[in-house]
């Protein structure tokens, strides 16, 4: 495989991963608590592309639109239902001051309320769907030929990227999740309020969501009632690599990942590539072990946690 | 009388932490809670702040009864606290620092003068702005501790413990800031275990011990007082 290839191939997955780990990572920062429907709020947003039917030839609906069109639908449904879990079901359980293990409870039920209900609708048959068809093709430079979805992967997450740190860092919302994210009660005390800055970070993990649906149906062409849970488990492994609790730790946490999968991918030898997951887990192990904290965390955060 | 404390209780971890606690807090006054450690005093801060639900009693600010409302809204409804520990954004500049609780004046043309006033108050801030603010000195972490709740524009500032682990010199300028604000009419609540600086600038005193009130009265009645020197001034370690 050409060097090139492999680097767009690394920087397309990891991008994808790091974009699910920053929507959980933000989530994380503000309720301390690991939102596992996070991978199926992608897969509702892929759904969403289709007409629901049990059909078992898919038929596009939002996914037929014009690009200008379906980007901003997809993102926008799924930023509102991940607005709906989080008004419906984490907020009046915030009011009767559940805890942790209850709220983590409840998002593996949201999980798996919408992979039901997917499955009800849609059934469980993986379906195709065409979308983003011009980016179907291929980029040559030289002899290298790179598939021009890994190329608009890498670029979209750059764009994501830079859209979130500019929102975190040079806005309103952004600075109150942050503070929220170090000390939630010391940004209450100063005025902040709690299902406010707790519903902007719903909001844009739903921006990210709405995004990695889009970009993985566009790779992939496939849906499946259960295909957001895997990407679900890589951003929150993602997260925990980077050290749980930092933005910056999540993103770059989620890109490790991604790449360090990748790279087993191309160079582990073809006999071993089946098992390419149990490697790259036994890696993340063997990296917690060394750095407990994460990789991109300071020890002085664990202790102050 | 703008703050009214009328029999509070507060359980910590479901054990008594504060008990009948009764206390008043004129507009413009100097007021101080002292007492040895472990007598309630931060669980009463956080209690009128919002953070903590008080299993009994009322709190009153200005008219409002403060039961059961959020921290933010305690904020908003003009209290400012600055917890033990000062709690700073440490992975946030300075200037972002301050920032958070600016929002709370509604007049977005005042945030700018607001910051700068800070920025007089306490110059190493002004110097400092877009450090992160982790990096800076324990008694410069307070300093910003202080300016960030002054940033809320606050009518009540509850401050607790504020010479905690603090080098003297931070202490007097400190003391100094809150003597300064004293004369500008801001009203303020301090928190000492022991302090001669809190005792020299209070209109008020209450000696706290075991969840209540043990002794109140203006610094002159209390020093006179043969128990009061006994629990208080056998203790004093620091300012």
């Amino acid at each position: 495989m050409n060097w090139l290839q492999l680097i767009v191939d690394a920087l397309s997955l990891g991008g994808a991963y790091a974009l699910v780990a920053l929507g959980i990572g933000l989530v994380f920062g503000v309720m301390r608590m690991i939102n596992f429907a996070h991978g199926d709020l992608i897969t509702l947003g892929a759904y969403a592309l289709v007409v629901p039917s049990s059909a078992e030839i898919a038929r596009p609906f939002i996914g037929d639109l014009g690009v200008w069109l379906m980007v901003p639908m997809i993102i926008g449904f799924v930023t509102l239902m991940m607005l709906a879990t989080e008004r419906f079901a984490f907020r009046p359980l915030r009011a009767h001051n559940a805890d942790g293990a209850s709220l983590l409870i409840a998002s593996f039920a949201i999980s798996y309320l919408i992979q039901n209900v997917i499955l009800f609708v849609h059934t469980g048959r993986p379906k195709s769907v065409n979308i983003l068809d011009s980016l179907s093709g291929y980029i040559s430079i030289g002899d290298v030929r790179l598939p021009l979805i890994d190329v608009a992967t890498v670029a979209a997450t750059v764009v994501l990227f830079a859209f979130v740190i500019i929102f975190l860092g040079f806005t309103r919302p952004g600075r109150e999740i942050r503070s929220a994210s170090e000390d939630f009660l010391m940004a209450r005390l100063l005025g902040v309020k709690a299902n406010r800055v707790i519903a902007y970070a719903f909001a844009v993990s739903g921006v990210l969501a709405g995004a990695v649906s889009l970009l993985y149906v566009a790779k992939t062409g496939v849906l499946d009632y259960r295909m957001g849970v895997p990407l679900a488990i890589a951003g929150f492994v993602g997260t925990v690599l980077g050290g749980m609790g930092s933005l910056w730790g999540a993103m770059m946490g989620g890109l490790t990942l991604g790449i360090a999968s990748a790279l087993l991918q191309a160079l582990l030898p073809p006999e071993l590539r089946a098992s390419r997951d149990a490697f790259l887990y036994g890696l993340v192990i063997l990296v917690l072990l060394v750095r407990p904290q994460g990789i991109f965390s300071s020890s002085k955060r664990l202790e102050r946690v | 009388m703008l703050l009214e404390i009328n029999n509070l209780c507060v359980d910590y971890d479901k054990v008594p932490a504060v008990r009948n606690l009764n206390l008043e807090v004129k507009e413009g006054q100097v007021v101080c809670i002292v007492g040895p450690n472990g007598a309630g005093k931060s669980t009463t801060a956080m209690t009128i702040a919002g953070a903590k639900r008080a299993t009994s009693g009322s709190i009153v600010f200005d008219g409002v009864d403060l039961g059961r409302i959020p921290p933010e809204t305690v904020a908003a409804h003009g209290i400012s606290l600055v917890p033990e520990g000062r709690h700073i954004f440490g992975r946030m500049s300075v200037r972002e620092n301050l920032l958070v609780g600016a929002p709370l004046i509604r007049d977005q043309g005042q945030h700018g003068p607001r910051l700068q006033r800070m920025y007089d108050l306490f110059p190493i801030l002004g110097e400092r702005r877009d450090q992160v603010a982790g990096q800076l000195s324990g008694g410069e972490q307070q300093q910003l501790a202080i300016a960030r709740a002054l940033m809320t524009a606050p009518r009540l500032l509850i401050v607790d413990e504020p010479s905690l682990g603090l080098a003297p010199q931070f202490v007097d300028l400190v003391f100094s800031t809150f003597a300064r604000l004293r004369d500008e009419g801001v009203t303020l609540l301090i928190i000492e275990q022991s302090s001669r600086r809190a005792l020299a600038l209070a209109d008020q005193l209450y000696l706290m011990r075991s969840g209540g009130i043990v002794m109140e009265g203006t610094v002159d009645e209390l020093t006179a007082n043969a128990e009061f020197e006994a629990t208080y001034f056998g203790e004093v370690t620091s300012g």
